[in-house]
């Protein structure tokens, strides 16, 4: 009885229209997706800090403010402990933002109005003297201002770091 | 100085190990911006020549970033941007190039500009020089005339004051009985007046006058006739005075001798002024090409152009044309511009001619005018009118004369004559005066003349009588 039907163009019919309705309904619920996404920004972006420690990117539109960065470096936020602070995106998406004085660089994620932070990079207890950001994809390259350079991505640094 | 500079920093940039990207970029705009300023700041082709090479070090070095450099310098690229920093060097090269040259053809106007400007810096000097001298002859002529005027005041002073000393002497000494002075009379009377030494004075007033006449020949009329009227007023005073002083002031040997050496120096005194005078004259006739006689007095003067407007006279008269007119023309110029209106009251004054004399020769260039006028055209035209007027009155006359007065008939084509109308009436026929002169009440008739013939009265009256009856 059963194989009967199934032979039959009815059945046929259903299953192409279930089939149909269940793609809209994944598409209408936000689940699209574009592979291959390449957020590199090609040269990094040196920012002026304002007193309050907010920052902006006129080339970009970014704008944000430092001083919880600033926190996790000195445990302070009374003032801006540094006049400018040097940010990139890598090809996935990740910001790197340091400063000169900074012992590391953070990795953030943006969100829908606001920076997560992915990940904190030690560069050195010391603090970076001069730091530089290139762009090597897949590695954000940084300069320290010496003859160092570190490979980082957006977990760490890279082991093969020359 | 600003190209070494630049050649430096961009060494600096340019071998730096570990740069980043964003320090290449700035590094590369800031070596072009430092280009572009010394564009603007370059005066040589030397500095030129400079920043076009630096331009080309530009590439060179970032040369290898270039593709890094065309994302980072979007919607530009690094070949558009040294393109335009060659071209802009090469085209200020060129351009400082030309101001040099024409900076070259500039220095050579200027040289040129700077020797005319000294040729004009000495063609001033020149000026100012011949400016200089002229003012000083100026000066100098000024000071002459002021030294002939000064000189001319001092003469008249010294004369003054001879004639003075000379007339207060007459005065004194006029009626003074010279001979019934003892001889040391004389003396004392000699010594209290000699201190002067009055012929050495008049000697030397006429020797400075003398002297005057022959340095200044350009004096005027007045001059002259102050110079004439000293003269003469020193020598009629000198003609009655002298020999009295001499018979006081000279010795009896020497004293005719130096009277009349002093009264000879008188003359010549005089001479030389009538000379100044006639050469003045003569000197402006001589100026206008009016060659007179020669002439030393005012009756020679006189003479002269006497003889010299009757020659043009009769030489007008015989052929007057504008060539004479223009003779006259300048000859009444010089005698009434020159002679009439400087000389002639002077000239009188001394007697030298006489008023009659000026309104002779007056006259007689008045004469001159008249005969060197031209001769009119139009006259000569109307007079040929008027000959043929005449001819053709006579030829008319003479044809009205030649005609028969009865004739053998009529002649054809000629009125006949009118034959008188038999009288019909005897009483006197009185005539009708035309209309309008005719006035109510009267009238007037045309009785026969008185002197008619008798026998025609007499046939009258018989006709007269016979009708009465």
């Amino acid at each position: 009885m059963i194989n009967k039907m199934i032979r039959t163009n009815k059945f046929r019919l259903t299953v192409n229209l279930f089939a149909a309705f269940s793609i809209f309904s994944l598409a209408s619920c936000g689940s699209l997706v574009i592979e291959d996404v390449d957020y590199s920004q090609p040269i990094e972006s040196v920012l002026d800090v304002q007193d309050d420690g907010s920052v902006s990117d006129i080339r970009s539109g970014l704008s944000f403010n430092i001083k919880p960065l600033q926190y996790v470096e000195t445990e302070d936020t009374s003032s801006v402990t540094t006049p400018e602070v040097r940010v990139i995106r890598n090809n996935q998406g990740y910001y790197f933002v340091t400063a000169p004085g900074y012992a590391n660089v953070f990795v953030l994620e943006a969100r829908a109005g606001n920076f997560q932070l992915h990940e904190t990079i030690l560069i050195d207890e010391a603090g970076i003297d001069n730091p530089a950001f290139n762009q090597r994809p897949p590695v954000i390259e940084l300069l320290d201002g010496t003859d160092r350079e570190f490979r980082l991505t957006s977990d760490g640094i890279e082991e093969d770091q020359s | 100085m600003v190209i070494s500079a630049l050649t430096l920093g961009i060494s600096q940039y340019g071998y730096t190990q570990n740069q980043s990207d964003f320090q290449i970029k700035s590094n590369f705009e800031q070596d072009i911006e430092s280009i572009y300023q010394s564009l603007l700041e370059v005066e040589s082709s030397e500095e030129a020549e400079e920043l076009v090479e630096e331009a080309n070090n530009v590439r060179e070095q970032y040369g290898e970033h270039e593709n890094f450099l065309d994302v980072l310098l979007y919607p530009e690229t690094f070949e558009s941007r040294i393109s335009y920093l060659n071209e802009l060097t090469e085209t200020t090269r060129n351009h400082i190039a030309r101001i040099e040259a024409g900076d070259e053809r500039g220095s050579e106007l200027d040289e040129l500009v700077a020797n005319m400007s000294d040729t004009l810096s000495q063609r001033r000097d020149e000026i100012s020089q011949l400016s200089d001298e002229l003012s000083q002859t100026q000066q100098a002529r000024d000071a002459s005339a002021a030294q002939v005027s000064n000189l001319r005041a001092q003469l008249r002073e010294r004369d003054e004051f001879i004639l003075n000393t000379v007339d207060s002497l007459f005065v004194a000494y006029d009626d003074l009985d010279l001979e019934s002075l003892s001889a040391g009379e004389r003396e004392e009377l000699a010594l209290e007046i000699d201190a002067d030494n009055v012929f050495g004075h008049l000697e030397s007033v006429i020797q400075n006058n003398m002297a005057f006449l022959d340095t200044h020949t350009q004096l005027s009329s007045e001059d002259f006739l102050r110079l004439y009227a000293t003269q003469h007023e020193f020598e009629e005073v000198y003609e009655n005075l002298g020999p009295q002083l001499g018979q006081i002031f000279v010795g009896e040997q020497e004293r005719q001798e130096r009277i009349e050496q002093v009264s000879g120096m008188i003359n010549e005194w005089g001479l030389q002024v009538d000379d100044a005078v006639w050469q003045s004259l003569n000197a402006s006739f001589d100026e206008h090409d009016i060659d007179l006689e020669p002439f030393n007095d005012g009756m020679s003067f006189y003479s002269s152009l006497n003889n010299y407007l009757d020659t043009a006279i009769n030489r007008a008269q015989e052929s007057s044309d504008e060539e004479e007119q223009a003779r006259y023309e300048e000859f009444a110029s010089v005698w009434q511009e020159d002679v009439k209106r400087q000389w002639q009251d002077p000239m009188i004054t001394a007697n030298l001619m006489t008023y009659d004399n000026f309104a002779t020769i007056d006259s007689k260039l008045s004469t001159w005018n008249l005969v060197s006028q031209p001769q009119s055209y139009t006259a000569l035209i109307f007079l040929g009118l008027a000959v043929l007027v005449i001819i053709a009155l006579l030829v008319l006359y003479l044809k009205e004369k030649s005609a028969p007065a009865g004739g053998n008939g009529p002649v054809p084509n000629q009125p006949r004559p009118r034959q008188p109308r038999p009288q019909t009436r005897t009483a006197p026929v009185a005539t009708a005066p035309p209309p309008g002169q005719q006035s109510k009440g009267s009238k007037k008739l045309n009785f026969p003349k008185p002197n008619d013939d008798p026998e025609a009265a007499a046939q009258r009256q018989a006709r007269r009588s016979k009708n009465r009856y």
